[in-house]
């Protein structure tokens, strides 16, 4: 039995433990990278154990490497379901990315929007999705350049998705940092990608460049454009659970707490 | 150019770390993405060894553990033990030899602290015939640098032969404990013959270490371990034996 998401959800980072167990959150989900948290006994795996206890929490990896060419990390893999069942996750997201060839490099880098590519993942897709028997959610990362293109962004992930059966996590500001990097219209990016099966969304903050160019660092507060797009996405798919990611500068929980309270305002004004 | 060929060349770029290098502005990101990540992972799992470095030492160590290390964990929490291979395979630092030490020392802190919950059996008295072990909280290192003293204060310490027993506490904090070399080699036997009783442990010791002990009776040998097993116990350093099953 897995706890399913709804509403808001909330990032969790150790700086933020303490804080979370001693205070009312109004986050209903957290969000762990299992790369983090799996084997971890002690202070952290007690804090964890606990929060488990009170909210859902969910994964989001960042060393699967899906688009690598390197082999897939099978004992990795099948070391993550043991722990999914026993925290009782209901949902599994990684990135469209790969870190590693001849060994990691621990940072999501970009794929080539080419057909090789589709066929390339979706093969490695179905491999852990059968491992684990259960769709993953996969993110449209952000990407800073583009090995090959041959088809557009939005095509390629439609395309994938399909082929491989995996799920889609909806990072809108992702979609926001990529469209205004790679110039296209982030709201025509959303529409063409309606009919996926789209599991959650992501929000963070970015940082703005002196000529424009975003980085998509998750820390700062989230920008009023992605607060429009977001509103937009709902408009599109309905108000789907939405995570709010803060991993540097991290503020005290109030200051999280006025975040959350945007993304649930915008969930109300969408039903 | 096919997608592995195409991850080649540029992981291949990532790892030679040429900053002064012409490219494209997004890929000069990915090189920054790179090296600030696992700067900062590999301070968060050394921060002693970090805070002796100054800037450009540390980064100069960072780029030499891109370039020449492959990394096969997928876990942050393991990173240290790639560190520590790749800090195996380096010369001895010149400027701070003791570095390997150091690093070791670190990351068995590190492990202890996250390391998986096991069932453990305190000991509630000691007595002679009373079958112990280590609890699974405990690591028993000897070093040949004080390396639990070092900090920016005392960088560069002198050789001096350092024997530690660094265990997890029940309050889940990780404490270290010093002790001579002949209790290090007691407590080492224990190790190695876990479920063992005191008066076997110290029999069997007095026979293997008969020139180290030679000084002392069998019961004085015995008298001490007690008294030092005695404080090992009250801090949760060993526990009963296994029950049987």
């Amino acid at each position: 039995m897995t706890d399913t998401i709804q509403g808001v959800g909330l990032g969790l980072r150790r700086q933020l433990l303490d804080q979370i167990l001693e205070s009312e959150t109004s986050a209903d989900f957290f969000e762990i990278a299992p790369e983090n948290w799996l084997n971890v006994g002690g202070k952290w795996g007690k804090a964890l154990e606990d929060i488990a206890q009170i909210k859902p929490i969910i994964c989001h990896g960042l060393s699967l490497s899906i688009g690598g060419t390197d082999p897939l990390d099978l004992d990795f893999i099948r070391n993550l379901k043991p722990f999914f069942d026993r925290l009782k996750m209901s949902i599994y997201s990684e990135h469209l990315s790969y870190c590693a060839k001849n060994g990691q490099l621990y940072e999501l880098l970009p794929l080539p929007f080419t057909e090789e590519a589709i066929k390339h993942i979706s093969e490695r897709i179905k491999i852990v999705q059968d491992i684990l028997e259960r769709p993953v959610a996969f993110e449209n990362s952000s990407y800073y350049s583009i090995p090959e293109q041959t088809l557009p962004e939005d095509i390629f992930i439609r395309s994938l998705v399909e082929e491989s059966g995996c799920e889609l996590l909806l990072d809108i500001n992702n979609v926001y940092v990529n469209s205004t990097n790679h110039q296209y219209d982030a709201k025509a990016f959303i529409e063409s990608l309606a009919s996926l099966p789209v599991r959650y969304f992501h929000v963070a903050g970015h940082f703005v460049e002196n000529d424009g160019f975003i980085v998509d660092t998750h820390g700062a507060a989230v920008s009023n454009p992605v607060w429009s797009l977001l509103s937009f996405a709902y408009e599109t798919f309905g108000a789907l659970p939405t995570l709010l990611e803060r991993d540097f500068n991290i503020p005290t929980l109030p200051e999280i707490e006025k975040e959350l309270g945007i993304i649930r305002e915008l969930q109300r004004n969408t039903q | 150019m096919t997608i592995d060929t195409q991850q080649q060349a540029f992981t291949d770029w990532l790892r030679a770390g040429r900053t002064a290098e012409a490219a494209q502005r997004g890929d000069k990101i990915y090189l920054s993405l790179v090296f600030n990540n696992i700067a900062q992972l590999l301070a968060g799992n050394f921060p002693v060894m970090h805070s002796l470095f100054n800037h450009d030492e540390w980064l100069e160590l960072v780029r030499r553990f891109v370039k020449d290390h492959q990394s096969t964990t997928p876990l942050f929490t393991e990173i240290g033990q790639e560190f520590i291979d790749f800090l195996s395979s380096t010369p001895t630092d010149e400027k701070y030899p003791f570095l390997h030490q150091l690093a070791d020392y670190e990351y068995v802190e590190s492990r202890l602290f996250t390391q998986v919950d096991k069932t453990t059996y305190p000991l509630e008295t000691l007595a002679l015939s009373t079958p112990i072990q280590l609890s699974p909280y405990v690591q028993l290192k000897s070093y040949e640098y004080p390396v639990h003293l070092i900090h920016t204060g005392n960088a560069t310490p002198e050789k001096s032969p350092t024997f530690l027993i660094i265990f997890r506490d029940t309050d889940l904090t990780v404490r270290f404990l010093t002790c001579t070399p002949i209790s290090y080699l007691l407590i080492s036997a224990l190790s190695d013959k876990p479920n063992i009783t005191l008066d076997n442990l110290c029999h069997e010791f007095y026979k293997t270490h008969q020139t180290l002990v030679s000084s002392l009776s069998l019961e004085v040998l015995t008298q001490h371990a007690e008294a030092f097993f005695n404080e090992l116990a009250s801090l949760t350093i060993i526990q009963y034996g296994e029950p049987a099953s």
